[in-house]
């Protein structure tokens, strides 16, 4: 069933883990590569220039990453319990995502005929950037404190290895 | 905090070498699209977008490499998990040589209109091998929690298991296990006696024993933090009180198994054999010492037991053989 596939049964563990680290990777290049691009010399084939394009780069396939992880996240989501901590940090990490997910897209519509030419990245575009690389890091620092504090996915495929580990030693099963 | 528990990102409450390892992922892969992009005619700009991004993911990568072997050297010699993260980092290491090499073979190359072929060819190999790499690093972290809850940890992690046969067993079925000053407050120990694996606490001079996997989901005690009197799960927060075995908050529903202690001169020593459920009454006590041909008194929460070992209520000459647990 769908929602499986989107929890990464198949994988054997998440897959919007796997996803992110795409976006949650290129997003911020881009605007290391924006900074870059407005320090060096944008003349047509020049450093800046190419600092330009590989940002348009990074924001484009890092949005489309993103149009692939969100249904995955959301899949996982679900499989939360609403009285859990992670419930409330996975709304807040889905509300973040999607605002910085409008910015990002916005970002790169300012970008897009201007990809040609040898300018270097417009101002506008350099703010969305730092808006939308700030709202990212809010975002994925909760996503990190649902797995590594609250466990979320965390043996959530793995449960028969480790219950027969258990039993091996001796213990009592859930 | 010692610089180990800094580069694990304790005080931000997750691995630092998760955080930053999606940069060199991230960019090396949009490094290969613009490979390909220049090969299918996007220009000088694309191809010099390739090896910035190689140079920045390889920085990148340096920077994951040191916190991820901080995290390497928390993980137990006998984890489950060890070889894979061994495995991990061993690609890891490997895809970083082929974009190295990658890189410096097209360093400086700035005209070109297309990537030169074998170090393309280099970089798709090094994706690859990423590829794999990663998915190892989200089956550590996913199937086998590793670092998950870590940062809650003050005390180091058990480095190894105390390994100690049954038949080490004196005349009332208890094993010496190591001295009482090794396990000191806030710290664990995970010992295993002919096969029964117990998490060891110390609360307030008491040394305390139970099962090592959590009943939730049998995620690894030991490896939990000590807060008022109780165990946490490191991976979804149960909690059991150290003494009892019970547990004081979910997600888990099952009482841990609890298993008998003693002091002898500063020696800690265990029983693994014919575990309680709450601390020993009398009655019990003096049954356990006294294995009596079948016999059947049920106490609470034994049911469980006969189901997981069914031999559990037949005579037997000692207490350690009522496990069941000699090798075949």
């Amino acid at each position: 069933m769908l929602k499986e596939l989107l929890q990464g049964k198949w994988l054997g563990h998440p897959v919007h883990p796997a996803l992110v680290h795409v976006p949650m990777g290129l997003l911020p290049a881009a605007l290391v590569f924006d900074i870059l691009s407005r320090v060096s010399d944008s003349s047509t084939g020049g450093a800046g220039a190419a600092m330009a394009v590989t940002s348009f780069y990074c924001i484009a396939a890092g949005l489309i990453v993103c149009l692939l992880a969100a249904p995955a996240g959301m899949a996982d989501w679900l499989q939360i319990k609403p009285n859990r901590p992670a419930h409330g940090m996975g709304l807040w990490h889905m509300g973040l995502n999607v605002l910085g997910l409008v910015l990002w897209a916005v970002n790169l519509g300012l970008r897009w005929n201007r990809l040609g030419e040898g300018a270097h990245v417009p101002v506008a575009g350099l703010v969305l950037s730092v808006l939308g690389t700030g709202l990212l890091v809010v975002a994925a620092y909760l996503g990190s404190r649902m797995v590594f504090g609250q466990g979320i996915g965390v043996a959530r495929f793995s449960k028969e290895k480790w219950k027969r580990i258990a039993a091996a030693g001796g213990a009592r099963l859930p | 905090m010692s610089v180990r528990d800094l580069l694990q990102g304790k005080p931000l409450g997750m691995p630092l070498h998760v955080a930053i390892v999606h940069f060199p992922i991230a960019l090396f892969t949009l490094s290969v699209v613009l490979d390909v992009a220049g090969f299918a005619g996007g220009g000088s700009a694309v191809v010099r977008g390739a090896e910035y991004t190689l140079l920045f993911g390889l920085i990148g990568a340096a920077l994951a490499a040191v916190p991820g072997f901080a995290d390497y050297t928390s993980i137990r010699r006998d984890h489950p998990a060890r070889a894979t993260a061994t495995w991990h980092m061993a690609l890891n290491l490997t895809s970083v040589v082929l974009y190295a090499v990658s890189l410096g073979l097209r360093w400086g190359r700035f005209d070109e209109q297309r990537a030169p072929v074998w170090p393309f060819a280099l970089s798709v190999i090094g994706l690859v091998v990423m590829g794999v790499s990663g998915y190892l690093g989200g089956e550590l972290v996913y199937a086998d929690g590793i670092g998950v809850g870590r940062h809650r940890r003050r005390a180091p992690m058990p480095q190894r298991t105390i390994t100690v046969d049954a038949a080490a067993a004196d005349a009332t079925g208890f094993v010496p296990i190591a001295s009482v000053d090794a396990i000191s407050d806030g710290k664990t120990a995970r010992v295993d006696v002919g096969g029964t694996v117990m998490t060891l606490v110390r609360v307030n001079g008491e040394v305390c024993a139970f099962q090592e996997f959590c009943t939730h989901r049998c995620g690894p005690l030991s490896e939990g933090s000590v807060e008022d009197g109780q165990i946490r799960c490191p991976w979804h927060n149960s909690r059991f009180d150290v003494r009892s075995g019970k547990v004081t908050h979910g997600p888990a529903k099952v009482d841990l198994k609890v298993y008998e202690t003693q002091v002898r001169d500063g020696q800690v020593w265990v029983r693994a054999g014919a575990p309680s459920t709450t601390s020993p009454a009398p009655g019990v006590a003096a049954r356990e010492q006294r294995p009596s041909a079948g016999s059947e008194r049920p106490e609470a929460g034994t049911d469980d037991d006969a189901k997981v070992h069914p031999e559990r209520h037949l005579p037997s000459t000692s207490p350690i053989e009522l496990e069941g647990r000699r090798p075949e």
